[in-house]
């Protein structure tokens, strides 16, 4: 097993906590997220705030428009240029999401890829060629979906397959395996038991919406639901405690809220750690 | 020619569906609530993302018309940046080309500029120098060193006076110069020039040998002016306003 580059328990680093985290880091984030789409080519106040921030905690960079589903060419230059932002930052992991981001052109969203056999290959293919560029391996993301464009298998035997093919790591979303779970009807703690635990570089958790139909939409803009922190409890008991990172996207509350839910994580990594 | 995958081609009528969700079919098998997640996200976050960043482009038109940009925007132009700070660039690509309404007011593209202009000042990565000049020094007699951070620009409306609160305002034509630039503070700065100023900033920035009283000399010649004392006095006034807003640094030391 890989010794992880990141510990403990984190926070998604937004531009709303930036004054006060430039004040003091508080305990116990151990590590901290961004997404390096929203912070290349920005300079001025906030590239100097990120600069700041970045000198005082490990920081992780998740991307989101890679594209590394897509049937575009990959936009090399873009990889290059987020392997200098990596270098710049001294970022301990990267990686994005298995999903596509348009066709002809970026839509700019999280589209689901088609669970094909086909479809994981070519992934994997890009995948590695994205870690060929940088000379590292990178952590994909499990993403929430709501349409399923063609299933030939399902989607853990299409997300190992792509694990395994570009050999590289995952980031496990946990609230997205109970937000999957729930949308498509299928049993979570057995998705998570599928997944192997050598390849967990750290996991997210986060809040979601609940619609009047039933359907669960992954907002990021609520507080986690007690199912989700049962689910993170029971996934450390499955695989051994791994990094974990709560984000927060919508309605963003002062920082001393989110606080208490990177508490909450690192109080269950501790509990997870004794019972072990 | 080789067969298109069937993955490939069911991720591509996805994509054409959420470009132009009006006139494209819908994909296979898919349709309400969960199709609607994926369109109201596409089209949501770029309504959203250019609103925030074309605030006055916003507020000059109404929500049809806005709709009607962003529509097109969505189903027309093939955006490929991947940093968000330079989406803005695709937005004022797409306004300037072919593709945009062409229903839309002519001050309406010059504003777009503006707003796109301070945008790319305000993120500008370089940062401004804090030393290798004197901040004191004689404006007249030494060669002055300028904040890299700036962009000198001119349009045929007083496009900097459009606020989000005066959209509608009646806008003059008058020809418009214009220095945007980043303070060491970070803060973004406007200075209007006129005609003159416009000349005796932009030789500064070529000039870097030369004094500004010699370049005033040149433009009070060019003018045939018949009190070069005063061009000079006006001249001392304007840089003394530059280096009092940080857009000149100071004079050069070694």
């Amino acid at each position: 097993m890989n010794p992880r580059a990141l510990h403990g328990a984190g926070l998604g680093l937004r531009r709303p906590h930036l004054g006060a985290l430039l004040e003091e880091i508080p305990n116990p984030i151990s590590f901290m997220e961004i997404a390096p789409e929203n912070w290349l080519g920005a300079g001025g106040r906030l590239g100097e705030a990120l600069t700041t921030v970045a000198s005082r905690v490990p920081i992780a960079c998740h991307g989101l428009l890679l594209n590394l589903g897509g049937p575009d060419p990959l936009d090399l230059q873009h990889v290059a240029e987020i392997g200098a932002f990596l270098d710049r930052h001294n970022v301990r992991v990267y990686g994005d999401h298995l999903t596509f981001c348009g066709e002809s052109g970026l839509l700019y969203e999280l589209l689901p890829m088609p669970f094909t056999e086909e479809a994981a290959r070519h992934l994997a293919a890009r995948i590695r060629q994205v870690q060929d560029v940088l000379g590292r391996r990178i952590a994909v993301e499990n993403p929430s979906y709501y349409c399923l464009l063609m299933q030939e298998m399902s989607e853990l035997d299409f997300i190992r397959l792509v694990l395994e093919e570009a050999d590289c790591d995952l980031l496990l979303d946990v609230n997205n395996v109970w937000v999957n779970a729930t949308n498509h009807g299928y049993d979570p703690r057995e998705f998570l038991r599928g997944i192997p635990s050598a390849r967990i570089a750290y996991a997210h958790i986060a809040g979601h919406l609940r619609t009047d139909s039933g359907l669960i939409i992954d907002t990021h803009g609520a507080p986690v639901v007690d199912p989700v922190w049962d689910l993170l409890r029971d996934a450390y008991a499955m695989h051994g405690v791994f990094p974990t990172l709560l984000e927060r996207d919508e309605n963003i509350p002062a920082l001393d809220e989110v606080m208490r839910e990177v508490t909450l994580i690192h109080s269950l990594q501790e509990q997870a750690q004794r019972d072990h | 020619m080789s067969k298109v995958p069937a993955f490939i081609q069911a991720q591509r009528n996805f994509a054409r569906y959420l470009r132009d969700p009006l006139r494209e079919p819908l994909p296979s098998g898919l349709s309400g609530e969960r199709l609607e997640v994926y369109r109201h996200a596409v089209r949501h976050n770029i309504d959203r993302f250019m609103a925030d960043n074309f605030p006055r482009v916003r507020a000059a038109l109404t929500c049809e018309a806005w709709d009607e940009v962003i529509n097109s925007y969505l189903r027309l132009h093939p955006a490929v940046t991947a940093a968000f700070s330079r989406l803005p660039g695709e937005f004022l690509a797409f306004l300037s080309g072919s593709h945009a309404p062409a229903t839309l007011p002519l001050h309406v593209h010059a504003l777009a500029h503006f707003e796109w202009l301070e945008n790319s000042v305000a993120c500008d990565e370089r940062g401004v120098p804090a030393h290798g000049f004197d901040a004191m020094g004689d404006l007249l007699e030494k060669p002055l060193i300028i904040n890299p951070i700036h962009q000198l620009v001119s349009y045929d409306y007083p496009i900097h006076v459009i606020t989000s609160d005066t959209p509608g305002m009646p806008l003059p034509a008058r020809e418009t110069h214009l220095v945007v630039f980043r303070d060491s503070a970070h803060q973004l700065q406007l200075l209007e020039l006129n005609p003159v100023t416009r000349a005796l900033f932009e030789r500064l920035g070529d000039a870097e040998e030369v004094s500004a009283r010699e370049i005033l000399a040149d433009i009070a010649t060019s003018l045939r002016h018949p009190a070069p004392e005063v061009v000079l006095r006006g001249g001392l006034d304007i840089l003394q306003r530059m280096r009092h807003r940080g857009l000149v640094l100071g004079t050069r030391t070694a």
